[in-house]
């Protein structure tokens, strides 16, 4: 009896597994083999990738199985073509090193799209079909083998259909090329349905307005995504995201001045407010989630944001697989 | 109220100018550039984002196209229409010229003359250059797409190498400049620098000096440059005057680059356009006297034979420092030199408004502007597309999208420089002959050419903009006369003026009984207001703030009345006039007194709270406007601020009333309604009012003169009524 259970558990393991692919509500169905791994993963999030030693030593003492690595932001732009305004990607991440120099880690190309982007009604023009050519491209140039795409956009309310139509026509897109679409999903997101996505990943930083003087750590308040948690019903898988990184803030009469790079802090006049991803405030976020949101269909990973060596060389090799841990 | 939008734009506007001290962008937003040698892309300056890159208001680029053109009908036949020529070698795709190649197998006729000629003639190879070079336009073209990405092995890259192949192919025969350029053009697109150089340097020697070789070489500079070979680049645009491409190699070290590519290349094409940018680059002294020197030598030395571009610009920089004889002189020695169509248009825009700063305003000189007014209308007529007007309307409805906004004088100011004709009317009208007019003394011509200038393309709601800013500040009678003139016209300039202009009755009516009402003119007001229809007055951008009563006691809270709005001006001045006969004649003198009270309220509240009486904006800060209308010190300017004069007089009516009255209560009982409690007990302390007032007012503080001047802000000087202040200050 015992090994029948075995076996059932396992064959509900795996259905679930290659279920993930198509777990969205009112989704087209567009079968796809795409199955989404559990592994360790970390964001690159800068406009040139030429990884450190210590970057490319990180990624292999953690075991990281998967770089998410920001290729582009699509952007606005009047190319005077008598086109008028119209979507253009910008910051094009410059590849200074090989990607094979990281080995077997898988590349996921994110691609950030600003609302005003989504906002613009460009008539006869596939936004999707630009963003799915461009990162074949980018793929093709750099020796990347992709096998999903996710998109990161700060989407309200009002620019969401904007977004999930976007989403629906990659997804499309992507599937029929047998490869998957993600999307970052910012906690205010949560309160909503989720975009037409295989996964989704929560991105637990930036819990807070920086530019709120009263507010004492942006970057992350496991009490606030505790707050958050309490209207949230989520359907589709996610994976977390959680910050290491850290900043100084910088107010002048309760105004928002601007975010200071290290060293600019001297003979600033105002206040300064120096905000950190406190490793017991990450854990704590972790144990607010867990209840509720984690390992939705399968089990869920967690990815570090992101990839710098200032910044993570400032946890212990212990903190960082804490955070790691299922 | 102007709307956040409006504000938003205007600062996006002027924000280039405060960021470009150099900046290609007039001194306001309303300012029209009226110095033109070539035509604008004016939709582009339509677009307020150009503004940061004032290259792409320049239309004509230096491209070889005509020459090009015609070096194609001498390889194959001087009857052929450049026209035909221009459909195919510049407006056919590869897929369409594909179709052809195919067609020119099979008996197929064409209706285009060039393509006749290349299967009469069996001239396939031109078919077959054609489909290279336009394969290799398509690809170089996707590659300049900011989507685009390069990588090598891609399908890009095989088109351009299958492109150089076929070049490297073609080693002699009549087409062998243009499969060099296409050559050279894909390897740039590949980057192949140095195989370009290389190639130049191989194949130069054998082109012919055509248009080919022309874009050859100035693509050889560019492929010099970038494998090191920047002196020999150098020359090359300097060769060919190439300013920008000059500018870029050198790294701006020429102190005078104008200057530098007249002394050696003195009918550079590129020179025009460099010298429209600098026209349009105002109040940089340093510029404007470096274009100086080398028009003045341009004119002088006779080396150049665009004479007539360096007349107009030496015409233009004197009236833009102010020298308006100097102006009309160079403009008139420029007059006996070739220009093109524009620029000879250019030039009598030019000179039109060169006439209207220096000459007499006189009868010949009326005529003159007749005449310059009607060619320059027709113009406008003819030369106004779809998109001119759609700009407009589209600004009209944007600027008066929102409810608060009550006015619309910022449209013509959105669309300045979008399109010339009308702009440089305006400019001239609004900026020269009105106050010339005004000067003179001749205020309905004035208005009547503010009229044309404001509506000859459109006709605007009416209540904004220059004109209306001129008439606000004109008094009634001039206005009067001018409405006179509209149906009885003194001449043929009168007439063309109306026909031409915002004659509405209703708009007029409405206008002139305002005015009316402004300077205490109630039994005229009356007149006109009794032919203005409510549907008309529905429309009326005041209409909605019609609920207030008038004659209101209280100065800042109204109730809300919607009943009131119908005839509410009609309404206002009946009664006003009511008031006036009986204030001055009835013989009861406690009606007169009444009387009396309510004029001055209806006086006061119709320039304070009831505004809309005698203004059509509660802003009247033309200042905004001026910038395009000129500061001109207008007679009746005070008429639009009555507001302290009225008030003063009204509170001299009330206490002139107080004292009218022989019915004690009737004047405590006003004194009531006007919260002179104070006055009343001290005053009227034996009248049932007051008798009242003690019984209702059960604090102290209701009399106390303190509280009670502070509270109410009492209008009224009711020192001289009272006697007893201390008896009733708190202790």
């Amino acid at each position: 009896m015992k090994k029948v259970l075995s076996l059932l558990a396992a064959l509900c393991s795996m259905l679930t597994l290659v279920s993930c692919s198509d777990g969205g509500r009112g989704g087209k169905d567009t079968s796809s083999h795409f199955v989404h791994q559990p592994a360790n993963a970390v964001y690159h999030w800068k406009t040139v990738y030429n990884p450190n030693a210590f970057e490319k030593e990180f990624l292999k003492k953690h075991h990281i199985g998967r770089l998410y690595l920001k290729f582009f932001d699509v952007g606005v732009d009047n190319l005077y073509d008598g086109k008028g305004e119209q979507p253009v990607p910008i910051a094009t991440t410059i590849f200074r090193d090989s990607i094979k120099h990281i080995g077997d880690v898988e590349v996921v190309p994110v691609v950030f799209i600003t609302v005003e982007a989504l906002r613009l009604d460009v008539p006869n023009y596939s936004l999707a079909e630009r963003i799915i050519e461009r990162v074949d491209a980018m793929c093709w140039a750099n020796h990347i083998a992709y096998r999903e795409v996710q998109l990161d956009c700060d989407w309200t309310r009002e620019t969401k259909p904007l977004f999930f139509e976007l989403c629906q026509e990659v997804r499309r897109l992507l599937h029929e090329k047998q490869k998957g679409l993600s999307a970052t999903i910012r906690l205010h997101q949560l309160r909503d349905t989720l975009p037409d996505i295989d996964y989704g990943v929560l991105m637990l930083y930036n819990t807070e307005s920086l530019v709120n003087p009263d507010v004492k750590n942006s970057i992350l308040s496991s009490n606030v995504v505790k707050e958050y948690m309490r209207h949230v019903e989520a359907d589709k898988h996610l994976d977390f995201a959680f910050p290491t990184y850290e900043w100084t803030l910088w107010f002048k009469d309760r105004k928002f001045m601007g975010i200071l790079r290290p060293g600019q802090d001297t003979n600033v006049e105002g206040t300064l407010r120096h905000e950190t991803s406190d490793f017991s405030e990450i854990i704590a976020a972790k144990h607010a989630i867990r209840p509720l949101l984690k390992d939705i269909g399968y089990p869920s990973s967690t990815i570090i944001y992101h990839l710098d060596s200032a910044n993570l060389s400032r946890y212990t090799d212990h903190e960082i697989s804490e955070i790691y841990r299922p | 109220m102007r709307s956040p939008k409006f504000i938003a734009l205007s600062l996006s506007l002027l924000l280039p100018t405060v960021a470009l001290a150099c900046g290609w962008w007039p001194s306001h937003s309303g300012e029209v550039l009226l110095y033109r040698i070539m035509p604008l892309d004016e939709a582009e300056y339509y677009d307020y984002s150009v503004l940061w890159s004032c290259d792409n208001l320049i239309h004509r680029k230096v491209d070889y196209k005509a020459d090009n053109l015609l070096l194609w009908q001498r390889q194959t036949s001087r009857t052929i229409p450049i026209d035909d020529i221009e459909r195919i070698v510049y407006h056919a795709d590869a897929d369409y010229l594909l179709s052809l190649r195919e067609q020119s197998k099979s008996s197929f006729t064409s209706d285009n003359a060039f393509v006749r000629w290349i299967f009469t003639h069996q001239r396939n190879d031109i078919l077959d250059f054609l489909i290279l070079a336009k394969q290799n336009e398509e690809v170089r073209l996707s590659m300049t797409d900011p989507w685009y990405y390069d990588v090598k092995d891609s399908y890009h890259y095989r088109v351009l190498e299958d492109v150089v192949q076929q070049c490297r192919r073609y080693t002699q025969g009549p087409l062998l400049g243009r499969y060099a350029l296409q050559m050279m053009r894909a390897l740039c697109s590949l980057r192949d620098y140095q195989a370009c150089a290389d190639y130049w340097d191989g194949i130069k020697g054998r082109l012919h000096d055509d248009a080919i070789r022309k874009m050859a070489e100035l693509r050889a500079a560019a492929a010099l440059c970038k494998v090191g070979r920047r002196e020999e680049a150098f020359e090359i645009y300097v060769r060919y005057g190439d300013l920008a491409s000059i500018r870029a190699v050198n790294g701006g070290q020429i102190d005078n680059e104008l200057e530098f590519v007249y002394d050696r290349c003195p009918d550079s094409p590129y020179l025009a356009e460099e010298v429209q940018k600098w026209l349009l680059c105002m109040g940089d002294d340093q510029k404007t006297d470096m274009l100086l020197k080398v028009a003045h030598r341009a004119v002088k030395e006779k080396k150049s034979h665009q004479q007539a571009m360096w007349y107009y610009t030496l015409a233009a920089l004197y009236d833009m420092k102010g020298s308006t004889l100097e102006a009309r002189k160079y403009l008139q020695l420029g007059q006996r030199y070739p220009k093109d169509p524009y620029l000879r248009d250019t030039y009598r825009v030019m000179r039109i408004w060169l006439d209207a700063k220096t000459a007499t305003c006189d009868d010949a000189y009326e005529q003159q502007l007749f005449a310059d007014l009607r060619w320059l209308a027709g113009k406008i007529r003819r030369s106004a597309t779809p998109e001119v007007f759609a700009r407009l309307h589209r600004y009209d409805d944007w600027a008066n999208r929102d409810d608060d906004d009550d006015d619309n004088r910022e449209v013509y100011q959105l669309v300045s420089n979008t399109f010339y004709w009308n702009d440089a009317m305006r400019r001239i009208l609004f900026k020269a002959v009105c106050p010339r007019m005004h000067e003179a003394r001749q205020y309905v011509r004035e208005i009547q050419l503010a009229n044309l200038a404001e509506n000859l393309l459109v006709k605007t709601k009416g209540y904004a903009g220059e004109m209306f800013a001129i008439i606000d500040r004109l008094p009634y009678d001039v206005t009067r006369e001018y409405f006179t003139r509209i149906y009885q016209p003194n001449d043929e300039f009168d007439r063309w003026l109306n026909q031409r202009g915002k004659t509405d009755r209703n708009y007029w009516f409405d206008i002139l009984a305002t005015k009316c009402l402004r300077e205490r003119h109630y039994a005229a007001a009356t007149y006109y207001l009794r032919k203005v229809p409510v549907e008309f007055q529905q429309r009326l951008n005041v209409y909605e703030y019609m609920r207030r009563n008038p004659f209101n006691y209280d100065m800042e809270t109204f109730p809300n009345d919607r009943s009131l709005a119908p005839d509410y001006k009609l309404h206002f001045a009946e009664a006003m006039l009511q008031y006036e006969r009986t204030m001055k004649s009835d013989s009861d003198p406690n009606k007169r007194a009444y009387a009396k009270i309510q004029y001055a309220l209806g006086l006061r509240n119709s320039v304070h709270k009831c505004w809309f009486l005698t203004r059509y904006s509660s802003n009247l800060d033309y200042t905004f406007i001026r910038d395009a209308v000129p500061e001109i010190p207008y007679p009746a300017d005070s008429t639009l601020y009555r507001h302290a004069e009225y008030l003063k007089l009204s509170n001299q009516l009330i206490d002139e009333a107080i004292l009218t009255y022989t019915d004690r209560d009737q004047a405590a009982a006003q004194l009531r309604h006007l919260l002179h409690y104070r006055c009343i007990l001290d005053r009227y302390a034996d009248t049932p009012t007051a008798r009242d007032l003690r019984a209702r007012c059960d604090k102290w503080r209701d009399y106390n003169s303190t509280f009670a001047n502070a509270k109410l802000e009492s209008p009224i000087n009711i020192k001289h009524l009272t006697s007893h202040d201390d008896e009733t200050n708190p202790k």
